[in-house]
C-alpha cells in the first residue's frame, strides 16, 4: 500500500513539471564525459607543426606521466622534430628534493637500451622542489620504435654514477603510445 | 523529498561554478573551447626549438601558472624568438587552461 503511495506521489511530481534533477545530473556528466574523451582522442592536442624553408617542425607533447616510486618524483618530456634532420629534441622535467646534474638519459624496454647525453637548460627552484630542465638527441627511427613496442619504457636518467628509474603505467603507454605511433606515421608521410 | 533537495542544491552549486572558469580566447562557447590563435611574430628566421608556458582554472575559484613568453622560452633555451601562438581551452567552464608555444631558436 506504501509503495503505491510513493508510486503516486512520484507520478504527481512529474505531472506538476517539476524539475528532475537526477536527469539534469546525467545530462550535464554525459557531456562533460563525451567532451573530455573527445577531446582525449583528439591527434591535433598533442602535436603542432610549422611549415618553414628548411623543413617542417614538428612539437610534440605525449603527456606521458613518468613516475620514481622512490624518491615520489615525476619526468615529463616533450618532442622537437625537424623533417630536414633525422634526429628528435627530446626535453624533459624533473622535479626532486636535491639539485642533481644530470650526465644522460636512457630508454630500456624489451632489453634494448639507447642512452643519450643531455644538456642542461636550467634548474629553478620550485616551492620546495628543484625544477630540473634539460635537453638530449635521439634518431627519429630509435623513438618510432620505442611507440610501437606495445611493453611500456622504463626512462634512466644517470647522475654521477647514480641512476634513476621512472615507469609510467601500462594503460597510459597503451593510451599514448598508439597517439604517438600515429603522429610518427604522419609525419613519415608528409 | 530531502534527498532530491540535496541533489537539487548540488546541481545548482556545479551550475553556478560553471560558468565561473574563464579564460582569454578570440572566440568563446559556453560547452566547450579549443581555440588556437597567433599572438605574435617577428622578423627572425627560421625556428628550431619550441618552448611551452601554461596557466590553469579550477571552477574560476582558483587559478595559477606562468604562461609568460619568458617562461616558454626559457623551457627550450630560446633566445631568438621567432613567433608566438596561444591556445585556450575551457571544459563546461569547470576547468580552463591558457598555453602559449613560443617558436624560436
Amino acid at each position: 500500500m506504501l509503495n503505491i503511495k510513493s508510486m503516486f506521489s512520484v507520478n504527481n511530481q512529474k505531472r506538476e513539471g517539476k524539475p528532475f534533477p537526477s536527469l539534469f545530473l546525467f545530462v550535464f556528466f554525459a557531456i562533460l564525459w563525451i567532451v573530455s574523451n573527445s577531446n582525449a582522442q583528439n591527434l591535433n592536442k598533442y602535436y603542432k607543426v610549422v611549415i618553414q624553408e628548411n623543413g617542417k617542425l614538428y612539437f610534440i607533447e605525449p603527456e606521458i606521466k613518468f613516475r620514481n616510486k622512490k624518491n615520489y618524483c615525476k619526468l615529463f618530456f616533450d618532442l622537437t622534430h625537424l623533417t630536414t634532420n633525422d634526429t628528435v629534441s627530446l626535453n624533459f622535467s624533473y622535479s626532486n628534493n636535491i639539485i642533481r646534474e644530470i650526465d644522460s638519459i636512457g630508454f630500456i624496454q624489451d632489453n634494448e637500451k639507447i642512452i643519450s647525453i643531455t644538456k642542461k637548460i636550467f634548474i629553478d627552484a620550485n616551492k620546495t622542489l628543484w625544477y630540473h630542465r634539460y635537453s638530449s638527441k635521439f634518431s627519429f627511427n630509435d623513438l618510432n620504435q620505442i611507440f610501437q613496442t606495445k611493453t611500456s619504457p622504463v626512462i634512466l636518467l644517470y647522475s654521477k654514477g647514480e641512476v634513476i628509474d621512472f615507469e609510467t603505467s601500462k594503460n597510459e603507454w597503451k593510451k599514448k603510445s598508439e597517439l604517438m605511433n600515429r603522429i610518427f606515421s604522419l609525419i613519415k608521410v608528409n | 523529498m530531502k534527498k532530491i533537495k540535496k541533489i537539487l542544491i548540488l546541481g545548482g552549486i556545479v551550475f553556478f561554478f560553471s560558468s565561473c572558469a574563464i579564460v582569454k580566447s578570440p572566440l568563446g562557447a559556453v560547452l566547450y573551447t579549443d581555440v588556437k590563435a597567433p599572438l605574435t611574430a617577428t622578423s627572425n628566421s627560421s625556428s628550431t626549438k619550441v618552448g611551452t608556458a601554461e596557466a590553469t582554472s579550477i571552477l574560476g575559484l582558483v587559478a595559477t601558472g606562468d604562461a609568460s613568453i619568458e617562461a616558454a622560452a626559457k623551457s627550450a633555451g630560446i633566445t631568438k624568438i621567432h613567433h608566438v601562438d596561444e591556445q585556450s581551452t575551457n571544459i563546461l567552464g569547470l576547468f580552463a587552461k591558457y598555453k602559449i608555444y613560443v617558436f624560436g631558436e
